[in-house]
């Protein structure tokens, strides 16, 4: 409820007490006006009785007229009080019996006078006696009439007196009920006013004088729907108002002051730095501008870019329009017309936003990179040179024949100094290496517009280069003394480019012999320098270098094709003389055996009918075609060694040796032979030639035995890396003379008779080991037996490096093992 | 001694081995009827012939290095046409190497024998060509 409101109905509630209470007592004095007419006219009643009573005993006393009509007009007033008394309220009965005693009253009167009237005169002569006793009674009645009337209106006069005082008393209460109301809506109104207004209105006040005082945080959060709560919300959103006015107020002044700072530093800095509005204007500038230009950025009516570069400020204008559009910074580096000339500067762009990230500024920092600049073109060509004499030293390492390699070294000699032509002129030898003449390369010009000029002569200027007096620089070579002094051009032939600076170094090998000369040559003056000299000198090493290394490679490369050559012609003769081996055995063993066999036919045929002459020569004739057998068997199994398919496989020694013993024994029983074996190792080889290795020495060691009866041992050992296995025996032994010579193919140390043989059993033996890739030896001095021994590889390490050379094995056949080769 | 005759047929270029077998036959108290080609074509033209004919011989003894078609041609010949089945075929060579053995063998050869040195030996090699006569089951007795 709004304040107003109450106040208003709390006044109106008051007016309408008050209103009520003043009609009450109007209405009441009305009343009681009433009430003082009835009681005057009552009074005036007994007053007009009184007077008639006067009138009456004056008319007793002296019958007059003037009295009776005196009374009439009295009687006449007592009707017209008594109407009146009617017509204002007095009490009605009071009044009806005081008209009904008045015209009683008036009755008696009339009476009286009338008697009188008539007879005055004769009362007084006649019977006065008896009139005047009637007279008595009449005027007694009329009196006791009077008396009545007196004391109604008397009762008239007290009612009146009596209702008057009721009325009085009534209004009295009412009025002070109706001002006591009254002042009790008054104190609450105070009461409500104090508590609804006036409090608060006192807390408003002190919040006033605390944000007066600078406590602009307070709230008073007055959360009533009143004209107060109204205005207290009011009060504190003109307070945050203010606070907020305040706050940025504050902030604008901080921005203010730290724009003025920044313009302070922004002068001290080293550079050039301006800043620009969002919208991109430029207005600020520091002094390092003023300093170094004629015009400043953020110059009125002045396009400042006309200071870049053309040749930058397409790109800084594209660079600028996008940072403008995006909000973001850039970087560029640009060249920009200073009042000392053109200056690199490496330029920033930043855009500047306040914490809510609204863009503020756009602030550009240039700085000088004109030295980086310089620098970086100096470490740029540095590295390009240090890449290129890098490349060339690749190639030429790489490059093997002579025409490119001197067409490269001329060409990257050219690059280096950037001369307009470069030309290595160097002796070198035909394929023989006897005739020695000269070539040369040229970089900058066609080589056949040089070809009319021929080969330099040994002029005062070129001689130098080629006795390896040193470098000739000259920054004008038409100034130097040793220049056009030589016939028969006196300088360079005619047609001959024009030559002003000009560098020439000799190419130097190893061994110190000059073998040619690199010449630079421009039509400048003063186009090379020191560093070129160095440069030049350094490819002028790597070339004598790279043909020194070309030679030797082209010379290796010669040999090797020889020994390539030589290994593939030896080893087609190998396979021939293995394919020639392995045929000649297999045909001659045709006939041989037709030989023998038709022999054998013969003997059995035909022996009765011959004479023991002839039967000794068919005996000659089978042992020779047996011992040829042998012999071409043997040769077949040893060609066969080294040919034919790879049948390698891990074998265990102890099967092998199984295997070879068992071929043997007949041999064993017949010799009475003892055989100690040890357990052997597992070895990757070809099964068959392993049976025969074993066979063969073991057959050996029989078949040498001396008096007593062969023993042979077998026994392995590990030596590190290889299988070391062992024959020996106690048979008759070799002198160690024969120790190489008996592994030779038919080499025999005994006669046919003393020991059968074909001397191609060890050679075997040593033909199958060295295909395993091992060794064969033997040990033994004369007399007191021979211990054969052979290498072979231990499968566990094989397995780790395979051996590619080895041989591929073939296999032997049934035959040729059942018979070892002796020597 | 038994009265049958089987028939043989010999494939070797060397005369001298055909007379020899022949001999050792002979030796041998086997009588048998013997054929002889010289080289791989003849023999499998003659193949040819008596297997259409039914007339297939009980044995056949095959040397290996030939002239024109050689003993392996020889075998393949036969093995197409599934004559090893019906025929059995001993390869008698010079020389016989692992590979060869095993080739033989795959091919459908019955046995594989080196040509003897001498005539002692041819004989004990007939005796037991013996067993595998009384096995043929083609070129019975005529």
């Amino acid at each position: 409820m709004s304040l107003r409101r109450a106040v208003m109905i709390a006044v109106a509630t008051a007016s309408l007490l008050i209103v009520g209470l003043l009609i009450h007592l109007a209405k009441s004095g009305s009343a009681s006006r009433a009430l003082d007419e009835t009681s005057r006219l009552s009074n005036d009643v007994t007053t007009a009785v009184a007077e008639l009573d006067q009138l009456i005993y004056e008319l007793m006393l002296q019958p007059h007229p003037r009295p009776v009509q005196q009374w009439r007009i009295l009687s006449e007033d007592l009707q017209r009080l008594f109407q009146r008394l009617e017509e204002i309220g007095g009490p009605n009965h009071l009044v009806e019996r005081l008209r009904s005693e008045h015209l009683q009253a008036h009755e008696l009167f009339e009476t009286i006078v009338t008697d009188s009237t008539f007879q005055t005169q004769a009362l007084a002569q006649t019977n006065t006696a008896v009139v005047r006793l009637r007279r008595s009674r009449l005027t007694e009645q009329l009196l006791l009439v009077s008396r009545s009337l007196v004391n109604h209106a008397n009762a008239i006069h007290r009612a009146s007196l009596r209702e008057q005082a009721r009325i009085k008393h009534r209004d009295n209460a009412i009025t002070i009920a109706a001002l006591g109301a009254t002042i009790a809506l008054l104190a609450w109104l105070l009461g409500y006013i104090h508590q609804q207004v006036l409090a608060r209105l006192e807390a408003l006040r002190r919040g006033a004088e605390r944000a007066a005082h600078g406590n602009l945080a307070l709230r008073i959060a007055d959360p009533r729907e009143d004209e107060i709560g109204r205005l207290s919300r009011t009060f504190d959103h003109l307070l945050s108002e203010v606070h907020d006015s305040r706050k940025r107020l504050s902030e604008e002044t901080a921005l203010r002051a730290s724009e003025e700072r920044q313009r302070q530093l922004i002068d001290a800095l080293p550079g050039l730095v301006w800043a620009a509005r969002p919208d991109g204007t430029i207005d600020t500038s520091n002094r390092s501008w003023r300093e170094q230009f004629e015009v400043t950025p953020d110059a009125p009516g002045y396009d400042w870019t006309e200071l870049i570069h053309e040749n930058d400020r397409a790109a800084w204008r594209s660079a600028w329009s996008s940072a403008l559009a995006n909000g973001t910074g850039f970087e560029i580096e640009i060249r920009l017309q200073r009042r000392d000339g053109w200056c690199w500067y490496l330029t920033r762009v930043a855009p500047l936003a306040n914490d809510r990230g609204e863009l503020l500024r756009w602030v550009c920092k240039a700085s000088d990179i004109n030295h980086h600049k310089q620098l970086e073109h100096h470490l740029r060509n540095s590295r390009n040179q240090a890449e290129l004499l890098n490349q060339v030293g690749l190639d030429l390492v790489g490059e093997l024949d002579i025409g490119c390699l001197t067409q490269r070294v001329t060409d990257t000699a050219r690059a280096l100094v950037e001369a307009e032509f470069c030309a290595l002129f160097y002796n070198t030898t035909d394929a023989t290496g006897d005739d020695a003449y000269q070539l040369y390369a040229v970089s900058g010009l066609p080589k056949e517009d040089f070809a009319g000029f021929g080969m330099p002569h040994a002029t005062d200027l070129f001689r130098v280069t080629f006795t390896g007096e040193g470098v000739v620089r000259c920054d004008d070579v038409r100034q130097d003394p040793r220049y056009g002094r030589s016939a028969p051009h006196f300088g360079p032939p005619a047609g001959h480019p024009r030559v002003v600076s000009y560098l020439a170094v000799p190419v130097r090998t190893r061994n110190g012999t000059i073998i040619g000369g690199l010449f630079c040559a421009h039509s400048q003056a003063a186009q090379f320098t020191m560093q070129h000299e160095r440069l030049v000198l350094g490819i002028a090493a790597l070339a004598a270098t790279a043909f020194d290394s070309a030679r030797l490679i082209d010379a290796e490369r010669r040999q090797r094709r020889l020994a390539d050559q030589h290994a593939s012609e030896l080893a087609r003769s190998n396979a021939e003389l293995e394919q020639f081996a392995y045929i000649c055995s297999h045909d001659l063993q045709e006939p041989l055996r037709m030989v023998s066999s038709f022999l054998s036919l013969l003997d059995e045929r035909y022996r009765a009918k011959l004479d023991d002459r002839g039967r000794d020569f068919i005996r000659r004739a089978i042992e020779g075609s047996s011992r040829m057998h042998k012999l071409v068997r043997d040769i077949l199994a040893f060609s066969r060694v080294g040919r034919g398919e790879r049948a390698e496989e891990l074998i265990p020694l102890d099967e092998v040796v199984d295997e070879a013993l068992a071929n043997l024994q007949t041999t064993i029983d017949q010799a009475g032979a003892r055989i100690e074996r040890s357990p052997l190792p597992t070895v990757r080889a070809n099964r068959l030639q392993c049976v025969q290795l074993f066979q063969n020495l073991v057959g050996n060691a029989l078949k040498f035995h001396g008096d007593a009866a062969p023993v042979v041992t077998l026994g392995a050992s590990h030596d590190g890396h290889r299988w070391r296995l062992t024959v020996s025996d106690n048979g008759i032994g070799i002198d160690p003379a024969q120790h190489q010579r008996i592994f030779q193919v038919f080499q025999r140390l005994h006669g046919r008779d003393q020991y059968d043989g074909t001397g191609i059993g060890l050679s075997l033996c040593k033909k199958i080991v060295l295909a395993h890739g091992g060794d064969i030896g033997v040990d033994s001095q004369v007399g007191h037996g021979a211990t054969f021994w052979f290498t072979l590889p231990d499968p566990s390490e094989l397995e780790q490096t395979p051996l590619s050379g080895l041989h591929v094995l073939g296999t032997p056949s049934p035959e040729s093992v059942s018979e070892a080769g002796a020597s | 001694m038994t009265t049958t005759q089987h028939r043989i047929l010999i494939v070797d270029d060397n005369p001298g081995d055909i007379e020899l077998v022949r001999i050792a036959f002979e030796m041998a108290g086997l009588p048998v009827v013997i054929e002889s080609v010289s080289d791989g074509i003849e023999a499998m033209r003659l193949l040819s012939t008596v297997a259409r004919d039914k007339a297939l011989p009980a044995m056949v003894l095959l040397d290996l290095n030939m002239p024109r078609a050689n003993g392996f041609e020889v075998l393949d010949f036969m093995c197409v046409r599934h004559l090893v089945d019906q025929v059995p075929v001993i390869v008698m060579s010079t020389s016989l190497q692992v590979e060869d053995r095993r080739r033989c063998l795959a091919l459908g050869a019955r046995a594989m024998y080196s040509k003897p040195d001498s005539i002692q030996d041819l004989r004990q090699l007939v005796e037991a060509f013996r067993i595998y006569l009384s096995q043929s089951s083609v070129g019975g007795p005529v």
